[in-house]
């Protein structure tokens, strides 16, 4: 399958060599052309651009190239948002990243709407940080992974995310949360000890609280189910039964920033 | 009698074709200069956000490179004749000088390798990038659809009442000039 888009991208790139550059078809949000992708790589990467698109209604399209010949990447990328239509209309809320293999070079291409959410100073510090170091390594996927996952945090939260060490926030907050819900179930266990000792007031707490919990997590399992079943086939509908539909109609100016590795 | 009638009916016949087809005319030149007026428009707008990211730039360029006066200014000497041009034309003019000047501050900020690393600077200059290539997009995008319009207005029969309708009779291009183009801030990572 890999073999056969490589071989149609090159028939593509030879026609285009006699007149204008020609661009790819979109199969989905995540468009690899030069087989650089694991299928677990395409698989984290769809499932980013859907989440944004889910909660923001934003469209990140990834295109991965062998060439951008006869232009250069940044031309490349604007017309290939312009055909595409990234993001939807009107909002003009897409972006899309480009990877031009033989030129060695990413391009973040930010459409008008975004152009606030993702200033060009910042897409090419998401570049800096996320993209260049591992690309340098050869870890293609991974890099473009971790910069995807930058935007989304942009888009989605409006955090600016930086260069952490994963996990080290993580503990330093859970510890003073889990202090306090100790104290908590022990000030309920005091106040609603009835005739048995302390100790019996906090597992009762506890043993209640486990109880609550349990019959919650079956309600909302059945209401999952029930609205899951009904979000699924709303969404067949809308992709018209496994296909791509295609992006919104958005625009793009130019904006964005991008690097060489 | 019936001569005259048919006189009348061929006369009403013209006039009725001549008003049909001032008003299409009329209304096609309409689309097509509206359409060159929003392109302009946003041409403009990157024109202004260059023109207001020229004090951030120098300011953070002057930290490390003082004593490079001329550059400086040469920089808001074009700068101010930027914000002095009215016509489409002056404002070409002006702005193929800005990037001419800005080339070579760029040119310069090549000698001081403190500046070039400083977190202030890349950001900036990702904000300068991404404002020539938006100019850039945008700069194409107004010279398609002055082209339309040009040739809309200059072939016949559009061309023999283009002026008499109120519209002009060409558009200009917006041509980057090959002194400017040479030294234009070829800002790339």
């Amino acid at each position: 399958m890999r073999n056969i888009t490589i071989i149609l991208f090159s028939v593509l790139i030879a026609f285009s060599a006699l007149g204008e550059a020609t661009f790819p078809v979109p199969t989905g949000f995540i468009n690899d052309y030069a087989g650089v992708l694991s299928a677990q790589e395409k698989q984290e990467l769809e499932s980013i651009s859907a989440a944004i698109k889910q909660q923001t209604g934003a469209e990140l399209a990834v295109a991965i190239v062998p060439t951008v010949e006869p232009l250069d990447s940044k031309t490349y990328a604007v017309k290939l948002f312009e055909k595409w239509k990234i993001g939807q209309k009107g909002k003009d809320n897409g972006i899309l990243i480009l990877l031009a293999m033989q030129e060695k070079r990413i391009e973040i291409e930010v459409g008008y709407g975004l152009e606030g959410t993702v200033p060009d100073a910042l897409a090419g510090r998401i570049l800096d940080k996320f993209a260049v170091p591992r690309f340098k390594q050869g870890a293609m996927g991974g890099g473009l992974v971790d910069t995807a996952k930058a935007l989304s945090q942009v888009i989605i939260k409006g955090e600016v995310p930086v260069a952490s060490d994963k996990g080290k926030d993580q503990g330093g907050d859970l510890g003073p949360y889990f202090i306090y819900v100790i104290i908590f179930i022990i000030v309920i266990g005091i106040l609603f000890r009835r005739g048995g000792s302390i100790v019996m007031g906090i597992f009762g707490v506890i043993w209640g609280a486990g109880m609550g919990g349990l019959i919650g997590a079956i309600l909302g399992g059945l209401l999952g189910l029930f609205f899951g079943f009904w979000g699924i086939s709303l969404g067949g509908g809308g992709f018209g039964g496994g296909g791509f539909g295609g992006f919104g109609g958005g625009r793009s100016g130019g904006g964005g920033s991008g690097r060489s590795w | 009698m019936r001569n005259l009638l048919i006189v009348l009916g061929v006369i009403l016949a013209i006039v009725v074709v001549v008003v049909m087809f001032l008003v299409g005319t009329y209304n096609g030149l309409v689309g097509l200069d509206q359409g060159v007026k929003t392109a302009w428009a946003q041409v403009e707008n990157q024109l202004q956000r260059r023109y207001d990211l020229i004090p951030n730039l120098v300011a953070t360029v002057k930290g490390y490179a003082a004593h490079e006066k001329q550059i400086f200014i040469d920089v808001a000497e074009a700068r101010a004749k930027l914000a002095g041009a009215a016509t489409v034309n002056d404002k070409v003019k002006a702005a193929n000088a800005v990037e001419g000047v800005l080339g070579r501050l760029l040119a310069i900020t090549e000698n001081y390798p403190q500046l070039k690393a400083s977190e202030n600077f890349i950001a900036l200059q990702d904000e300068l990038a991404g404002t020539e290539n938006r100019l850039a997009v945008e700069r194409m995008r107004y010279n398609e659809t002055v082209q339309t319009y040009n040739v809309r207005a200059r072939s016949i029969p559009t061309v023999f009442v283009v002026r008499m309708l109120g519209f002009d009779g060409e558009k200009p291009f917006f041509k980057v000039e090959s002194e400017a183009a040479k030294q234009a801030p070829k800002v790339t990572f």
